[in-house]
Formats: C-alpha cells, structure tokens, sequence
C-alpha cells in the first residue's frame, strides 16, 4: 500500500513537471541562476584565500653563507635547519645558481652585465632559503637561527617581514570577515529567490490542490509529489550549474592565471578535488528550500 | 444515513448561514434542498464534507459523529461521500480517466482494479469514447457527467449533488438529473441542492425548502415553492 502510493506520487510528479514544461524551466532557471550566483561568491572566497596564502609562502629568509664554505658543510647546515619544527622546506642556492639566477635577472641590463665581467670573478654568496611552517612561527624559526653556531654563515641580519606579515594577516582576516557577510548576504537572497519561485509555482495549483482535498486526498497525498519535484528541480538546477560552470571558470582560468601571475591558483582544480562536497552541498541545500518552500505552499492551500 | 441536530452556522462577523437546522436523511433516499441563493444550501453541503465546521449542533454522516472531525478523518469521510459540483472541480491537468483514477488512487486502490472500473463508470456516464480528453476539450454537460463518474467511482453511499445542473442548458440538466436517478434506484442516497424549478417539480421526491438558514417546508412528495 505504501510502496504502491509512493510510486503513485513519483508518477505523479514526474507528470506535472512534463504537463507544466515551461513553469518547470522557468523554476530549473532560477534555481540555476542562484546556484550560479553562490559559485560565483565560491570563486571569489577561493581566489581571495589563494592569493593570501600564497603571499604568506613567499615569505622566506635567505641565510647568506661565506663565499669560500664547503659544500659538504653547507649541506650539513641545511639538514640542521631541516630538523627546527618552524621549518617548512630549505632551498640551498650555490654561488653559480646564485649568480645564473643574478644574469637572468637582468639579461636586459647591459652596464650591470659588463659591471658583473669587469669584476672578473663571481662576487656572490651561496645562500640558503628557508621558508617558514607558518607566518606566526617566524619569531621562533630566527631565534632558532640565531643560536646556530657555524663558522659559515656570513650574515644574521635577518630582514624583518613582521610588519608585511601583519598587514598579510589584517587584509586576510578582513577578507574572510566581508567574504562572510557577502556570503550570508547572498546565501540568504538566493534562499528567498528560490522560495518564492517555488511557492509561485505551486500557487497554480492552488485550486487543483484544493480539488484533490475535497476529492479524498490526504495532505500527505497531495503534498509528496510537489516535495518529488522539488528535489528534482533542485537536481537538474545542480546539473545545468555543472555543465555551465566547468567550460566558465574554463574560459576565465588562463585570464585568472595571468593575472594572478606568480600565485597559485587554479580555480578548475579546486573545483575537481572538492566536487563532490562543492554540488552535494548545493544539491542538499537547494533540496531543503525547495522542501520547505513546498510544504507551506501546499499547506497554505489545502487547508479546504 | 445523515442526520443533522440543531445545526447552526455563523460567517464572522454575525452572518447567519444555518439557525437550528434538524434534518434526518435515510438511506436510499433521494432528496432535493431548494432555496433562493444565499439561504445556506451550499453551506449545508460543505457540512456534511467537513469543508466547514457547525458552531452549534451534532452532524452525524452513517453513523460517524463528524461534528468535530480531526484533520487526518476528513480525507476518509471525503472517501465514502461521492460529492457533485457546480462548477465541476474537474483537475484540469489530468485526462478524464486520471480524473476519475484520482478518486481510486486517493483509497490506495490498485492499478488493476482502476485500469477495469474505470472505463465502466466512464462508460455508464457515456464518456467512454472520450476518457483519455482533458476537461478543456469536452463540452460542460460532458464535464458534469466526468465528474458524476468521479463520485460514483468508489461506489459511496451518500451522493451530494451542489446545484449540479447550474451551469448546464436544459438538455444536458435533465441528462444529468435522470444519472442521480439511476444512481438512486442502485441504492445510493441522493442530495441533490438546487434552485431549478423545472428539475425538482419533475422529480416527485422529497422536498426540503430553506430560507434564511431555516427549514420552512419538508414534503415527502414536494413541489418547488418559493
């Protein structure tokens, strides 16, 4: 009886939804529209997090090494570094990496060049690059630095980034505190679009479901069916917003990568690692309001 | 079959649709409520389908007390009440086999049991050639006999017929008052609310007479009055 009744209400609502087609595009739309609106939103929280962090990464300290140091020392030294907690990953740069990198640098610059033959030998020092596990552990790593007692290191004289680190910090968590808002801003406006499209759809039905009341029909009868196409209209909203967003953020990656140059981001991979979480999160959400705008609609009108 | 006690029912702010009716209505009966429009006919009928609640008095439906029905009970009572509309509340997104289906479907009724009794209610309404149209593609004497199929369908006992003939010329008014007939004689009791006069003076059934939200005349073999 119930399995006969549940099937009769699928049937029911796939039937409305063909002999409704154009309403049922138009609720699709919207639906599609709003979603397209949040990954919009999405894309901006993700761009604004990636760049900050990626600032973050570029903050290293560069530990200049006496130019006549061995090699075997100096690896010594760097695996000693390794070894601190605040360590994320330690680069060594010799003295012709050093000074390849110097040319490249400025392989445009004639006088500087010629200054570099003049000299007749490399005026460089090998160096080590240290970046730090996380911007907060910068005090402990140079402390740490400090205390190290090798007769090679040329130079302590750290260059202070504890003020850019700050200003990091400040423009990111102000980031995510307007990311917030305009997130709850537009989670909210889309929740209303979407509610309002559902109950206006179901408002012509008002008299068929006043019809199916005085004919016998339990609410529940007469509700399944509307919460069934909610759900559907909510999944087909989640496909539309696949097939539309992926050749999107397709056509804006090259754009984005360009001008974010020199960052790490790549909204297509977030998006393939998180895709499941990313539109079943939206499926569910878009699925609860269209629930919820279902059963007062339908409430509302069968109360006959 | 239905029994009414000193029914009184009253539209905010004090307009009085029923003042201490008492009715009593017994099986198989086939019984005409008349009165001008506004007298409380229609309000009568929404009783007796829960569609409204009496303020005072006891409503008894084949020994059910409805008078203060629960929510969950109003669909079972709709279920063994065939009831006819004016303006026919056909669902005008189903065919007219769907119509009629929705009655069985609403009871948990099988798919096979509809797929045969269907056709045959259809069929004795003569709508057989025209099952699988949507109301807006049939006539209005045609959509009245569609909706009669759709009351009938569950077989109820109780049959109520609001101004059925309202909307229909005269030919297709007497097609529908000789249906209720042969319904009448198959045993289901018959309701019928009207202010056609033609229809009631030809019928030589009982005769209830409403004015006002009171019953002013109750004949066993009636005439229309007013």
């Amino acid at each position: 009886m119930f399995l006969l009744s549940f099937f009769r209400v699928i049937k029911f609502s796939l039937q409305d939804i063909g002999r409704n087609v154009w309403l049922s595009i138009i609720t699709v739309i919207i639906i599609t529209l709003a979603l397209f609106s949040v990954n919009l939103l999405l894309a901006v929280r993700v761009l604004t997090s990636a760049t900050v962090n990626s600032i973050k990464e570029k903050v290293d300290i560069s530990l200049y090494l006496k130019p006549d140091a061995s090699e075997n020392l100096i690896l010594a030294l760097k695996s000693q570094i390794e070894n601190f907690d605040s360590v994320k990953q330690v680069d060594y740069i010799s003295k012709q990496a050093a000074i390849e990198s110097f040319r490249e640098k400025h392989k445009n610059d004639p006088e500087i060049l010629s200054a570099l033959l003049e000299l007749g030998k490399n005026p460089l020092s090998p160096s080590l690059v240290i970046k730090p596990k996380g911007t907060n552990n910068y005090d402990e790593l140079v402390a740490g630095l400090n205390k190290i007692g090798s007769d090679i290191i040329e130079s302590r004289n750290f260059d202070d980034p504890r003020d850019l680190l700050a200003k990091i910090n400040d423009i990111s968590q102000k980031a995510n505190k307007a990311g917030l808002f305009l997130s709850l801003l537009f989670i909210l406006i889309t929740i209303l679009v979407v509610y309002n499209a559902v109950r206006v759809a179901i408002f012509t039905h008002k008299r068929e479901i006043g019809i199916m009341k005085l004919v016998g029909a339990s609410t529940w009868f007469i509700r399944a069916p509307y919460l069934i196409s909610g759900m559907i209209y909510a999944l087909l909203g989640v496909i539309m917003i696949i097939i539309i967003i992926y050749p999107f953020l397709s056509l804006i990656q090259p754009y984005l990568a360009t001008f974010f140059s020199g960052f790490e981001v790549n909204l297509l991979a977030y998006y393939n690692s998180n895709f499941l979480l990313i539109f079943g999160l939206e499926f569910l959400a878009a699925s609860l309001v269209n629930v919820l705008a279902s059963l007062v609609a339908v409430g509302k009108y069968s109360k006959v | 079959m239905i029994k009414l006690s000193n029914i009184t029912k009253i539209y905010p702010p004090d307009i009085t649709a029923l003042h201490k009716v008492n009715l009593h209505i017994k099986p198989g009966e086939f019984i005409s409520i008349v009165g001008q429009s506004g007298t409380g006919k229609t309000t009568l009928v929404k009783l007796l389908i829960s569609e409204e609640r009496a303020d005072e008095g006891k409503i008894i439906v084949g020994g059910w007390d409805i008078t203060d029905i629960g929510q969950a009970e109003i669909s079972v009572l709709r279920r063994q009440i065939g009831v006819v509309f004016q303006d026919f509340k056909l669902l005008q997104r189903k065919t007219l086999f769907e119509n009629v289906a929705f009655a069985l479907q609403v009871c948990g009724e099988s798919q096979r049991k509809i797929k045969n009794i269907v056709p045959q209610v259809l069929k004795i309404v003569g709508l057989e050639n025209k099952m699988h149209r949507y109301p807006l593609q049939i006539s209005g004497g045609e959509q009245q006999r569609a909706v009669i199929a759709r009351a009938l369908v569950h077989r109820p006992k109780i049959l109520l017929a609001d101004e059925p003939t309202g909307n229909l010329d005269s030919i297709n008014a007497d097609e529908i008052i000789e249906i209720l007939q042969k319904i009448n004689k198959f045993g289901t009791t018959v309701v019928l609310v009207t202010h056609n006069r033609e229809v009631v003076n030809k019928l030589r059934k009982r005769v209830i007479t409403i004015e006002n939200g009171l019953i002013v005349s109750d004949q066993a073999v009636g005439k229309y009055v007013l």
